[in-house]
């Protein structure tokens, strides 16, 4: 077993961990599965044994063990069914990056050849057809035929200062094509120069990083960078937090990076979005990629607050402490069961407030919570800010 | 008709993607069959395209999807949308619950009603083509 993905920070970490339990008190798997196996406490000390069985002392003299296939692959298990929501760093009293530890323990894990069956798929998929389905790429922006009017450009210019990069899922997936829909419209609105990259849109690299490999998503991120280059954007603006925190975290580029909530925040303070009037009680779910991993907490909420009339309920897990919907971390992917139970977890979380719409900023946490209400027949309402805001604008 | 569980009424057309046609005075309606919803398990949504769109008959129009599931939605004929079943915006799941009846999806103003006669209505054809379909996909 090579440590080489992890950074001595890591390896530190792995050895600080006190065995203290606090995150138990917060990850949302063991809530649900209550395993010690599989919560963080449970996989930095799986972890510690095979680096002892590896490079320990009697590793030293006597030569490592050989390693057990069947732990091996229970401990892949372990690893990867995890939302990668980030709950047990912030909670961490010794502060042990773990979140960041599971995405190094699964490159490691599929270096190895132990990860998901799906991800072999879903790996196909973005390295043939650049994007999560293994649609056609000129498929990608088929959603802007459902608009009553189009651009004779099609939104796609030569040139532009600003791109929205729309992200796999708002580009392919129906239930949540209403988010690019209604952003294209605010940004035309408010007479902003914006271009779509259109086909030439490839996959952020986030679901590959997910699935712990970080080294085939370096293509996409030189394609779509060069794709922004080309265009001459200067500034560009995601609705999806994957994508936004990927393009902050993996992408060395001078363009400057917004989240939709941060530039649709930018355009009302310019006076360029203006509201009327909306009797609703709303309350608002923090995505895990925008809120614990981004730290973008107050754009959204000071959208809401300056839409006239509307009323924010906040749930009781709010900003850092906001529990995941149940679509991270490729968790669907792995055990949709799972996903569903801490969707409704959630669902019952926002029924509490009684407001009317839980708005939030991520197509996943809307198709998650969508998707779990629709198959339970719950009657809740779930929207996406840009949706949210451009039913409000004047 | 009953084919090894698969109800798939006689005097509609279907057509090799699983959609099904029904005639009704000078429009077409169109929606899933029996199997194809089966397997897709529950829908959770459909894109309901604007009325007026021009379709071609075999080419994909929409989407459904059903969690992770992404299926394309085939037009049955070529023609205009002339209406959607805007019920399903609310409950895709009416198509699981109700394929044939009040899970139809859209209403086609036919370019040419001859059409339809490239989709498959003879009940030994569909039983011959289902059961390869099932050999091949397997069941829900």
């Amino acid at each position: 077993m090579k440590l080489s993905n992890l950074s001595p920070k890591q390896l530190i970490e792995i050895d600080a961990c006190t065995r203290c339990g606090e995150c138990l008190n917060y990850c949302p798997i063991y809530a649900q599965k209550d395993e010690e196996d599989i919560d963080p406490r449970g996989k930095i000390q799986a972890f510690k044994a095979f680096i002892r069985s590896q490079y320990g002392l009697w590793a030293r003299i006597f030569g490592p063990k050989k390693l057990d296939e069947e732990k091996l692959k229970k401990f892949s298990e372990m690893v990867y069914r995890c939302t990668l929501c980030g709950e047990c760093s912030i909670s961490c009293p010794v502060s042990i990056d773990a979140k960041n530890l599971w995405l190094a323990l699964r490159e490691t894990l599929a270096e190895m050849g132990h990860y998901p069956k799906a991800a072999e798929r879903l790996k196909a998929n973005v390295l043939e057809a650049h994007n999560i389905s293994g649609d056609e790429s000129d498929e990608r922006v088929d959603w802007l035929e459902f608009l009553d009017e189009l651009p004779d450009d099609r939104y796609q210019k030569e040139k532009a200062e600003v791109a929205y990069f729309v992200g796999c899922v708002a580009s392919y997936f129906p239930l949540v094509q209403k988010i690019p829909q209604a952003f294209v419209e605010i940004l035309g609105k408010a007479g902003v120069d914006f271009t779509l990259l259109g086909g030439e849109e490839w996959c952020c690299g986030f679901p590959l990083i997910g699935a712990g490999m970080k080294k085939e998503a370096k293509a996409l991120i030189q394609h779509n960078v060069e794709m922004m280059k080309k265009k001459g954007v200067k500034r560009a603006v995601f609705a999806c937090p994957s994508c936004y925190h990927t393009w902050m975290e993996a992408y060395d580029t001078d363009i400057e990076i917004f989240h939709s909530t941060q530039f649709i925040k930018e355009l009302i303070n310019e006076g360029k979005i203006t509201f009327k009037e909306q009797k609703r009680k709303v309350t608002y779910h923090d995505p895990c990629d925008l809120g614990r991993a981004s730290g973008v907490y107050e754009p959204p909420r000071e959208i809401l607050r300056a839409i006239p009339g509307v009323e924010l309920i906040e749930m009781e897990s709010n900003r850092e402490r906001c529990k995941c919907c149940g679509g991270g971390g490729n968790l669907e992917m792995v055990d949709p069961e799972l996903s569903a139970a801490l969707a409704h977890e959630k669902i019952e979380e926002i029924r509490a407030t009684g407001a009317d719409t839980v708005i939030t900023s991520c197509q996943q946490c809307i198709r998650t919570i969508m998707t779990t209400a629709r198959r339970k027949k719950i009657p809740i309402k779930a929207m996406d800010i840009t949706e949210f805001v451009l039913s409000a604008m004047t | 008709m009953d084919i090894e569980g698969y109800e798939f009424p006689e005097g509609l057309y279907y057509e090799q993607n699983h959609f099904w046609a029904r005639v009704e005075g000078d429009l077409v309606v169109m929606g899933m069959s029996d199997y194809a919803q089966k397997m897709a398990g529950d829908i959770v949504y459909v894109g309901l395209p604007p009325e007026g769109k021009k379709l071609t008959q075999g080419k994909s129009f929409t989407k459904l999807e059903s969690g992770k599931w992404l299926g394309k939605v085939f037009a049955v004929v070529s023609g205009e949308l002339v209406e959607v079943n805007e019920e399903l915006e609310e409950d895709a799941k009416l198509i699981n619950e109700d394929p044939y009846g009040k899970g139809w999806m859209f209403k086609i103003k036919p370019d040419n009603m001859d059409e339809i006669k490239n989709l498959m209505t003879d009940p030994g054809e569909i039983q011959e083509w289902l059961k390869k379909e099932i050999a091949e996909h397997g069941k829900a």
